[in-house]
């Protein structure tokens, strides 16, 4: 998991600062905390036909949806209704 | 391909600080690569929720120059906005992390980690605290585009 790892997240209080591995979800860019010595479970999964980790929601899905191909058809529909006049 | 940030300030009337969104035209991919969230109010206790939230339409608050990492480069083509009067419609939640009002919370994301928003029009990230629409509260954000 940690040679995946992707950001990190910093929380500073009184009691000191705190660092959180974190990655972003492959199928959809959910932030995902990972903390130490956390069951591996708990964090998501990892998609084997995308092979990106993904958080529980997307795991529990099932299904491989990645965040690129999502955004290519949300561009794509775009340019369409542009093309067609149909935006403001 | 230019490093911009923003400084978003809440001080209007909704929970919402700030938000980045493409434009409604000339748009381009924009990568969410940094955030930090803070209260500039007096230090108290209180129970924050710092959320990063998409939305699929313009957001309506004050215009934020997003400055140029490098003076250098061009203006960015990102809006960032600030005092939010009217959200735009909220979509995924990216991010939602409970805190207290003294903790000041920074995100970073690298490589696969970074946030996109797709080059649509309007597209947007939008940085809110779920918990309060009273208490003063910034947040800085570094992109790239």
């Amino acid at each position: 998991m940690s040679a995946r790892v992707t950001g990190y997240a910093r929380i500073t209080d009184p009691g000191g600062t705190r660092e959180h591995d974190t990655f972003t979800c492959a199928h959809c860019q959910r932030i995902v905390h990972v903390r130490s010595r956390a069951d591996p479970a708990s964090c998501g999964g990892l998609c084997k036909l995308c092979m990106g980790l993904v958080c529980p929601p997307c795991n529990t899905r099932g299904r491989c949806d990645p965040w690129e191909k999502k955004m290519e058809r949300a561009e794509s529909r775009d340019r369409l209704l542009r093309a067609a006049g149909l935006t403001e | 391909m230019g490093v911009y940030t923003a400084e978003l300030n809440r001080t209007g009337t909704t929970a919402d600080i700030g938000a980045i969104e493409a434009p409604a035209s000339s748009m381009r991919r924009i990568a969410l690569m940094k955030a930090e969230f803070g209260i500039d109010a007096t230090p108290a206790d209180a129970t924050l929720t710092w959320q990063l939230i998409r939305t699929s339409t313009a957001n309506t608050g004050t215009s934020v120059t997003p400055q140029p990492v490098n003076p250098a480069d061009a203006a960015a083509v990102a809006l960032a906005k600030d005092v939010l009067t009217a959200s735009g419609t909220e979509g995924v939640l990216l991010e939602s992390v409970p805190l207290n009002q003294r903790a000041t919370y920074t995100w970073v994301g690298y490589g696969d980690g970074e946030l996109i928003i797709p080059a649509t029009a309007n597209a947007g990230l939008k940085l809110k605290n779920g918990a309060s629409s009273s208490l003063g509260a910034t947040a800085t954000v570094t992109f790239r585009e």
